[in-house]
């Protein structure tokens, strides 16, 4: 069998797989995932590039092509989880514990923090496989776990950057430099937002830092700055300037609106500037928005049931509270959602980046909220056509860190660009998969390297777009959230 | 040239007939493309290149065919790669002979496998007659419009009846005319008061102001606002986007840092009205240009503002060439609006510039002192009273006059000294010892009481003390490695441990009066450009043993670090702390090794081994030096000795003592002054400059190729232009006469400034693919006015634009105007402008009475919402200003990279962490909620409303109350029907709350939201 006859089959049994979902109009799009090519996906299709009419900057707009994912939910564990000590289960790193590093493994490396020759570590946890799938888990997560059929892990992610803030900048922007838009921005961009009471794009944060790579992690780069995420917090204000000062009535605010709409109406009658016109919409949602988005990161509203299975307490932040407002978000048609939980760098360098320490708390943090919002989506029928993803900046090391070679009670790992696990469930993912692997110390990817190009162009294909194709023309070149390359979709963890 | 102006003329007969069709047929929604309309020349008798052939290259074939892909051997980015022999063997342009060209043959052919575009449809058949004609025509090339100069182009004849002979309004009228539109009346005084006002100083007309304005002082007018103080801190704002200006390092710590001498030196420049060119230069070389003092070094700030990146376990170097990098892509960005950042990995796409020109321009920059480092050193102490700047800049020229005489009087006393390689007979690292003496030397310095260090570096001491003494502790860390030794030189293994007291053996035959040690790169050649890691030696000391075993230890008189960029350091902290007990650091250490760096060892009295005996010198690898990931080990050295007893006659001569008095006696007068330490520009000398090469694909470690020098695109050396060496002559060399873009580029920013579009749209990129001018007669006119008449001096330029009447026109636009002409590319009327984040909250202040004018200083911190700043972020903290200081001008308040003033981001303000020229305005819900709820309008509201108050009770009518309040906001009074809804609005809150001053507040709110407050 020639390879033309092979990906001729292979094409056929992927448009089989997605009849469903791709009824017309889908073959080109779908020969371009396949083929991973750009130039022939544009010829293929016959597609014109993305543009937006620009006085309609977050309305709906179609997707390119028919899409299972309507929207995101983004789980960016900042910092960097051990992913040997999660899901990555390696036994021969195990049995090698103790022993010295190859030197192959180091040799033309470069490390924020290992010298000399280190160690090898083996997991920290013991692992068990869970579901039908038979998905490794280790005993850190085990609500989570409980959902292994639901989840599509790739275990062969590779970046190219090993400091945080780059790190980061390139798996939420493309782009290991400042000034580029953020994956939110590009998708509230292509798509607009559905609940117009409602910022497109919310980011919440959990946990006792913030993110290195800052506010362009979900800046608006060269797009307008209407396409940034808007940053909520679960606790005050749940958006800037949302409450009205302390004396003024919602009575008094809608009487100031109504007089404002008469005066700006006879600036519109005088300069017949389309502009005022839009600015009076502005004005008006920005009152359905006081009121929907008070209601909207209003828990209390849920049963107690609810807010104990996702450990959300009213009174105080967490992860929980956020997962919460997350589904929340989603269902009232928020776009995309994306949640950073921070401190996951677990150098060992003190009890907090211990791997045997504080990384149980980490763990337990997202455990129980990541399972409840899985079930609570599945149930309301929300999991359907909302993707949610798990992921971070890099991976750690198979190698025990030990700063200076002192000795410490505190255990960790130095960052691995070269492997990490990141998983997808919902939307147009294949559960209970798991995509790539790496080599049997965990260091390398063995087999279907995913770069982070790759999971951006598949991310924007589960949202129904060719990446070539949602572009920007600026500074002389096209700009995509994919950037220069020429990255494949993963077609083989599409539902 | 004459055949420039031809072209000119051409285009601007055909566009009298374009107008019409283009308008007509509807616009393009993003840009504008006048130019570039294909198809409609057929009275043309011969084809333009740029008009009809470039936009078919660019739009249909470079993408396989440019910059980055030379698809099948052929490009149409330079002529002689379009005319030449592809891969197919064929010619594919035949000048002269289309039937001979491959070109035409690919582009009319059906065959799916050779016909062009590949996989795409056929180009049209007007398109194919085109390119027929313009080979057979002889396949002329032209150099892309914006990389030709300017020619000043007459005056086209008036063409409008009431507008007057201003060249702007002659330019813009021609085309309004022949478009078969007409101008828009004049704008009332009021607007115009309020336009120019705003644009002038960034607030709007006082009462009084709008009160003596009229038709006939209007020109006194703009003189008195030119001359405002207001005026500098307007128009630096456009400035400090495009120069990334911050107060905070960025990146992850994005610790402060004290930018804002160089924020006031941009607002004074404005002021002064510095020209141009001088305004230039001095940011991008003031410390190279003789003369230019402190405020030539303030300047140079503007290439300091690239953030440092101070994360764990990140290379200074890497972060070092991204600052380097940004300084390339922003300067071409901002002086000739040319995309320069594509280029870092491959040749432009569209425009003819080559890869290796981007390193050529990147060599300029890579030759100055700072290094991503914490203190962000090179910087200068700013005295916070003004009075005493000088002062501390005359401590600073002395410093460094100081240093350079001492390094002078060092090689030419001593270092003219002959050195002889001494066989090494063994060298081997101790890796016990090495803890043992970092437990000695971190509990003397714990204990040295005389040593100035505080409590933090006291602590952290301590912990290096404890920890070395756990490992003294560990007998398994007793490892002795050897080297590999030939003859003087030694190269130590990988397994080299990071904390070690090295030992070299050695038995020289005569006296020694020096011993010199060079640490080597071990990849000399790639060093050059891809510096080695580095090393820090605490510690030198010598011994020898006599042949019957006697140890003897050999005091050292003196240390001499070669003449490298710490060498303040050496002298300060060495001999300073060799005077006192606890001396821990040798000053002999490199964050990074790019050539051989060397230290001589000065013993009291020569050294003499006799027979059979042998002299060791020890370097402890301690590393107490400020902690480096991953820890510098020092890897290949050499030794050399001298015989020459000049060595001991310097050392008593006490030159080094008097040098380090003197330093020291400057950096605490420097230290007792209190200001801001400015990041600044300082140049490398020669050799500690590292070789610039070209990156593949833009990967700083995948350097190829030979050694470039600096250079500008060859694309500017066809105007005859001379090419520059140094960072100063390429500064100048945008100013020189034959330069084809920086005039163009800032008349440009200011018409963008003032009309709110640029005559290019894309003000950051004037390239083929950016958009084509609008009016390209009259932006050269004015090009050549600026550069040429004007001397760069931009109060006139801006005075000019001003004065005209396209400028004093109403924004109320004519139907036809707005039918056809929907973008308002023609300028029949004066396009309405939404407020900057900055405008529309001074305007409130000044409106409401609050504002506090005071020029300068420390950024302020006016109340923002709880937790923007907030304790996840560690490096610094809000501290709300007071006494006023809360009601500065927006250009004043502390802009944090990583948390800039959210009310400003939502009104479009640019993040700054990479440079800026364009802000594009948004119309947003959250806009609405920062001006009705932010505490920062709420205070202006009542201020307002206490001014409405006080008229009331000084008798005024409400409405008239009501008047004053508008005047105060958007300068003109109420119409009847406006009046009605406040009154009314007025009466309703007083009804709901009995609260005449509530109520009051509500008509405040309104006003200062209303669309015609936002706008002008």
């Amino acid at each position: 069998m020639t390879k033309a006859d092979l990906d001729q089959l292979k094409l056929e049994r992927l448009m089989l797989n997605s009849r469903r979902t791709f009824l017309t109009g889908s073959s080109a799009a779908l020969a371009a995932a396949f083929f991973g090519s750009t130039e022939v996906a544009a010829a293929a299709a016959g597609s014109k590039k993305f543009s937006r009419p620009t006085d309609q900057p977050l309305a709906t707009l179609p997707p390119q092509f028919p899409a299972r994912a309507k929207r995101v939910i983004y789980l960016h564990m900042a910092g960097a989880p051990s992913q040997l000590d999660l899901f990555d289960y390696k036994p021969e790193l195990a049995k090698r514990d103790g022993q010295d590093t190859p030197l192959s493994f180091l040799e033309g490396k470069n490390f924020a923090f290992l010298t000399g020759i280190p160690k090898l570590m083996g997991p920290q946890y013991p692992f068990k496989q869970y579901g039908s799938s038979g998905a490794w888990f280790s005993d850190r997560l085990p609500h989570l776990a409980e959902h292994a059929d639901k989840i599509c892990f790739i275990k062969s992610m590779h970046t190219d950057q090993f400091n945080h803030a780059p790190a980061q900048m390139l798996a939420l922007t493309g782009q290991s430099r400042f000034g580029y838009p953020s994956m939110g921005s590009w998708i509230s961009y292509g798509l607009g937002t559905e609940n117009q009471n409602l910022p497109g794009y919310v980011v919440m944060l959990s946990g006792a830092s913030a993110p290195r790579g800052g506010k362009q992690l979900w800046g608006s780069g060269f797009l307008p700055s209407v396409y940034q995420g808007v940053q909520c917090r679960s606790q005050g204000e749940p958006v800037l300037f949302l409450d009205n000062p302390d004396n003024v009535s919602s009575a008094i605010r809608r009487q100031v609106l109504d007089t404002l709409n008469e005066i700006n109406q006879s600036s519109y009658r005088e300069f017949m500037d389309q502009e005022t016109l839009t600015r009076i919409a502005q004005y008006e949602m920005s009152f359905r928005m006081q009121a929907e988005a008070s209601d909207v990161f209003d828990i209390s509203q849920e049963s107690e049931k609810t807010r104990v299975a996702y450990g959300a307490d009213p009174q105080s932040e967490s992860f929980g509270k956020n997962c919460l407002i997350a589904r929340r978000l989603v269902e009232r048609g928020v776009r995309f959602v994306q949640l950073f939980d921070m401190d996951w760098d677990s150098h060992g360098q003190d009890e907090a980046s211990s791997l045997k320490h504080n990384f149980k708390n980490l763990c337990h943090g997202i455990d129980r909220p990541i399972a409840a919002l899985l079930s609570d989506l599945e149930e309301r029928g929300l999991l359907e056509d909302t993707l949610v993803v798990w992921g971070s900046e890099f991976g750690r090391t198979p190698m025990k860190e030990e700063a200076n070679g002192q000795k410490t009670p505190w255990i960790g790992r130095d960052h691995n660009p070269s492997a990490f696990t990141v998983w997808m469930a919902g939307a147009g993912v294949k559960g209970g998969y798991t995509h790539g692997s790496t080599d049997e110390m965990g260091y390398e990817v063995a087999d279907d390297p995913v770069s982070l190009a790759d999971f951006h162009a598949t991310i924007l294909y589960l949202l129904g777009y060719n990446h070539h194709d949602l572009s920007v023309h600026f500074q002389g070149l096209d700009q995509r959230l994919t950037g220069v390359h020429h990255p494949r979709i993963i077609s083989q963890i599409l539902a | 040239m004459v055949k420039f102006f031809l072209r000119e003329f051409d285009v601007s007969k055909r566009l009298r007939k374009l107008v019409g069709i283009i308008v007509i047929g509807g616009l393009a929604v993003f840009g504008w493309q006048l130019l570039s309309v294909p198809g409609a020349h057929d009275e043309t008798p011969r084809v333009s290149f740029n008009e009809q052939i470039r936009p078919i290259f660019n739009s249909k074939c470079v993408g396989c065919h440019g910059g980055v892909t030379k698809q099948g051997g052929i490009s149409y980015i330079f002529r002689e790669e379009a005319i030449k022999r592809g891969n197919s063997g064929r010619l594919n342009v035949v000048p002269g002979k289309p039937g001979r060209s491959e070109l035409v043959a690919r582009i009319k052919t059906d065959d799916p496998l050779h016909g062009m575009p590949l996989g795409k449809p056929k180009l049209s058949n007007n398109e194919i007659a085109t390119i027929e004609r313009w080979i057979s025509e002889g396949a002329n090339w032209e150099d892309h419009w914006s990389f030709l100069p300017p020619v000043a182009i007459d005056i086209p004849a008036r063409s409008l009846a009431d507008w007057g002979d201003n060249p702007i309004d002659r330019f813009l009228g021609d085309k309004i005319a022949a478009a078969g539109l007409v101008n828009s009346p004049r704008a009332t005084i009021a607007q115009q008061l309020r336009r120019l006002t705003l644009d002038l100083t960034g607030l709007p007309p006082t009462v009084d102001e709008l009160k003596f304005i009229s038709d006939e002082n209007y020109l006194e007018a703009v003189d008195r606002l030119l001359a405002s103080p207001r005026f500098g801190e307007k128009w630096a704002t456009l400035w400090l986007d495009a120069a990334r200006y911050t107060d905070s390092m960025g990146y992850v710590r994005d610790f402060p840092r004290d930018s804002w001498p160089y924020r006031d030196w941009v607002i004074n420049a404005y002021n002064n009205n510095l020209p141009y060119d001088q305004f230039v230069t001095l940011q991008l070389a003031g410390d190279l240009v003789e003369g230019a003092g402190l405020d030539g070094l303030i300047a140079t700030s503007f290439h300091r503002q690239t953030p440092t990146n101070l994360e764990g376990g990140s290379d200074n170097e890497e972060y070092r060439m991204v600052a380097v990098m940004d300084r390339v892509a922003t300067t071409w960005s901002v002086l000739n609006g040319v995309t320069m950042a594509c280029v870092q990995c491959h040749s432009h796409p569209y425009d003819p510039i080559d890869h290796s020109d981007y390193y050529q321009s990147l060599s300029f920059f890579n030759g100055t002192a700072d290094y991503d480092t914490v203190t962000d050193s090179p910087t200068i102490k700013i005295p916070f009273e003004s009075g005493l700047r000088n002062v501390a800049y005359q401590y600073f020229i002395e410093k460094k006059t100081l240093i350079k005489q001492y390094l002078n009087d060092v090689s030419n006393d001593t270092l003219a000294s002959v050195w002889s390689d001494v066989e090494l007979l063994s060298a081997t690292v101790d890796r016990a010892a090495g803890w043992r003496r970092r437990y000695q030397l971190a509990s003397a310095a714990v204990e040295a009481v005389a040593l100035d260090i505080s409590d933090a570096d006291r602590k952290k001491y301590q912990r290096f003390a404890d920890e070395a003494l756990d490992q003294v502790g560990l007998s398994s860390d007793s490892v002795t490695v050897a080297g590999r030794v030939s003859r003087a030189s030694v190269v130590f293994p990988d397994e080299t441990p990071a904390v070690a007291v090295y030992q070299l053996k050695m038995s020289p035959v005569s006296a020694v009066t020096a011993i010199r040690i060079l640490v080597e790169p071990l990849n000399r050649d790639k060093a050059a450009h891809t510096p080695e890691a580095g090393f820090a030696v605490e510690e030198f000391t010598l011994h020898s043993f006599a042949s019957d075993g006697t140890r003897a230890e050999i005091p050292l008189a003196a240390i001499l670090v070669d003449n490298d960029d710490n060498v303040e350091q050496q002298l300060t902290n060495v001999f300073a702390r060799a005077a006192h007990e606890g001396d821990i650091v040798s000053g002999f250490s490199a964050e990074k090794i790019h050539s051989s760096r060397s230290v001589v060892l000065i013993p009291a009295t020569p050294i003499t081994v006799e027979k059979g005996g042998s002299l060791f010198v020890n370097l402890t690898q301690a590393q107490l030096m400020r902690p480096r990931q991953p820890a510098p080990v020092l890897r290949s050295l050499s030794v050399q000795t001298s015989v020459n007893s000049q060595w001991q006659n310097w050392v008593k001569s006490n030159k080094q003592l008097v040098v380090v008095e003197q330093l020291l006696g400057l950096n605490n007068q420097l230290k007792a002054l209190d200001g801001a330490n400015l990041p600044i520009m300082q140049e490398l000398s020669a050799p500690q400059k590292l070789a610039t090469l070209l990156f593949e694909r833009g990967d700083m470690l995948a350097k190829t190729g030979q050694r470039l020098v600096g250079g500008v695109p060859n694309i500017f050396q066809q105007s005859g232009l001379a090419a520059p060496n140094n960072r100063l002559e390429f500064a100048e060399w945008f100013f020189s006469d034959q330069q084809p873009l920086t005039a163009r580029v800032e008349v440009n920013r200011i018409w963008q400034s003032l009309f709110g579009r640029g005559l290019v749209e894309t003000q950051e990129d004037f390239g083929s693919s950016g958009t084509a001018p609008s009016h390209p007669a009259l932006l050269d006119w004015l090009a050549v006015e600026f550069q040429q008449r004007l001397n760069w001096d931009r109060k006139a330029l801006i005075k000019l634009i001003v004065s005209s009447d396209a400028y004093r026109q109403s924004s109320v636009c004519a139907e036809k105007s707005r039918n056809y002409d929907a973008q308002n590319l023609l300028l029949s009327c004066m396009p309405r402008k939404r407020l900057s984040a900055e405008m529309v909250r001074d305007q409130a202040l000044q409106a409401s009475g609050l504002l506090n004018h005071k020029l300068g200083g420390k950024p302020v911190m006016p109340w923002q919402p709880e937790g923007i700043w907030n304790a996840k972020n560690s490096t610094g903290v809000w501290e709300l200003s007071e006494r006023g200081d809360q009601f500065r001008r927006a250009i004043y308040t502390h802009f944090k990279q990583s948390a800039p003033y959210p009310s400003f981001l939502i009104f479009d303000h640019v993040n700054r962490d990479v440079s800026s020229v364009r802000r594009l305005p948004t119309n947003t819900p959250l806009q609405a909620l920062v001006m009705l709820n932010d505490p920062v309008y709420v205070e202006a509201g009542s201020g307002l409303a206490d001014k409405m108050r006080a008229s009331v009770e000084a008798g005024a009518p409400l409405l008239q109350a009501f008047d004053n309040a508008a005047l105060r906001t958007f300068s003109r009074r109420l119409g009847e029907e406006e009046q009605a809804s406040l009154r009314r609005l007025y009466d309703g809150v007083v009804e709901t709350t009995g609260n005449s001053q509530q109520a009051l507040q509500a008509v405040a709110m309104t006003l200062l939201n209303s669309d015609e407050a936002i706008n002008r």
